[in-house]
């Protein structure tokens, strides 16, 4: 493939042979020369030309050009074509730029902290989307990742291009160990009065039926045998007691609570960590919550750093709602049986007694309650 | 005198040589002018000898070198001194 620009000229007269010694003794490079039926032909670079020409007028030659070859004679058909070239700069700079910007942050090894509370914490070290790669410093960003996150016993940050990958490795909560050796008693961990017991080791020191306080040794470690010896045990054993328990519920009359009018959905275009707005106007300049998740597009499977940024406004105003005595009945009806859901579900409710009041602004419900459940909580004796 | 002028010649290489190719190519180090050229015949001025050149399809390369690069069907060469050439 010729890249330079060659002439096929074709040369006829009659002082030919001159002519062909004159090119010879120029400083025309000439290459496959040929004379045949008394023209002669061949090949020089176009910077020549005019060289050759003035030769041939010289010797009262005809000069013919025939053919021309080469790829710059392709090329520079397009040299008005200014796009060709700004397009060419444009991709040499947007090659530099996203060679050198974070594009992407990958987070590996994250099980019980999640993938955005590794990302809020990245970018107070300074990473984030859109950042100058070469002014960060990984090291340190590493060492402030290990510090500000929890449970972390290694924390890793590298670049591949324009991709940051964090690679983190958590700490394991220690379990909780039963140390069967220790000796420990089992006592009451409430004050309560004792259903049943069941102890598979230590002695019993009380029975069903009898009250205890909290703290009081039901279940003893210590041990005495026939022989005027004590052992020392670890107790194992189940104390089921029957005990009481309060709680006040109260609900206003009148709440200052968010009554939401209207819901605002915003767009962004997110593109590579920069976000244009797409939409005209503010955002929002009302009170209203706000959450946002972002949708980014792929690419034959592949998730481009682009993406719309979906941004809900729910619009709310404070306003006094009003409630009737029934209705703050009901209220407070919803918040015990959620209470009782959430606190009580491990044990059995024997009875509920409900001491309503109402006053100009609340109604105050105390409920108390008689609960069965397990009472009995390990305590270690303390040997010398 | 002859023989001096022939030993300077041989320690500064002042003469010309040719690489034959099969019976392909041609390189002459030396053409100080070409006498006569067609397509079969060609005939140079090496200095200090002549060279002609018999083939078929003969053509040439000049690379601005003093010398030249004969292509073609090579049949024949012949090299004959420029005294026996009648040539001065």
């Amino acid at each position: 493939m010729n890249i330079r620009r060659v002439i096929y000229f074709r040369a006829r007269g009659s002082k030919l042979m001159r002519f062909v010694n004159a090119v010879r003794e120029s400083a025309v490079i000439c290459v496959g020369q040929r004379l045949r039926n008394e023209e002669y032909t061949g090949q020089i670079f176009l910077y020549d030309l005019e060289h050759l020409k003035s030769l041939a007028k010289e010797f009262g030659i005809e000069l013919f050009l025939d053919a021309k070859s080469g790829q710059m004679f392709k090329v520079l058909k397009y040299r008005m074509r200014y796009g060709i070239l700004l397009g060419f700069i444009f991709f040499v700079f947007f090659s530099f730029y996203f060679s050198n910007t974070v594009v992407k942050i990958e987070v590996s090894g994250n099980n019980r902290l999640s993938t955005s509370q590794v990302l809020s914490v990245l970018e107070e070290t300074g990473i984030r989307k859109g950042v100058f790669i070469p002014s960060l410093d990984l090291g340190k960003c590493e060492q402030d990742l290990k510090l500000m996150l929890n449970n972390t016993g290694w924390a890793g940050v590298r670049k591949q291009g324009g991709r940051i990958i964090v690679d983190i490795h958590e700490i394991d909560d220690t379990p909780t160990t039963v140390k069967k050796n220790m000796p420990c008693n089992i006592v009451a961990g409430r004050d309560a009065v004792i259903m049943s017991i069941e102890a598979a080791a230590g002695q019993k020191i009380l029975k069903p039926g009898d009250s205890v306080t909290k703290g009081e040794v039901i279940i003893s470690g210590i041990v005495n045998n026939t022989m005027y010896d004590s052992v020392v045990l670890h107790s194992i054993g189940n104390v089921r007691g029957l005990y009481t328990d309060e709680h006040t519920f109260v609900q206003y009359f009148v709440n200052n609570e968010k009554k939401f009018t209207d819901q605002k959905i915003r767009r962004y275009l997110d593109f590579f960590g920069l976000r244009f707005p797409l939409f005209i106007g503010n955002a929002c300049s009302v009170p209203a919550d706000y959450s946002e998740y972002t949708s980014y597009f792929s690419f034959f499977g592949a998730e481009l750093p682009l993406g719309t940024v979906n941004c809900t406004y729910d619009i709310y105003q404070m306003k006094d709602i009003v409630y009737t005595s029934d209705e703050a009945a009901e209220l407070i009806k919803q918040k015990i049986q959620r209470y009782e859901k959430n606190f009580y579900s491990g044990c059995v409710i024997k009875n509920v007694k409900k001491d309503k009041k109402e006053y100009d602004d609340r109604i105050e419900v105390r409920v108390r309650y008689t609960l069965e459940g397990d009472i009995g909580v390990e305590k270690e004796i303390f040997m010398k | 005198m002859d023989n001096i002028i022939e030993s300077g010649k041989d320690i500064f290489s002042f003469g010309t040589s040719l690489q034959i190719y099969d019976n392909r190519k041609i390189v002459l180090s030396c053409c100080k002018r070409i006498i006569e050229y067609n397509e079969m015949y060609l005939r140079t001025d090496a200095g200090s000898v002549i060279v002609e050149i018999f083939g078929d399809d003969l053509s040439i390369d000049d690379y601005n070198s003093e010398g030249i690069t004969v292509y073609g069907k090579i049949k024949s060469v012949s090299l004959c001194s420029r005294k026996e050439s009648g040539l001065k």
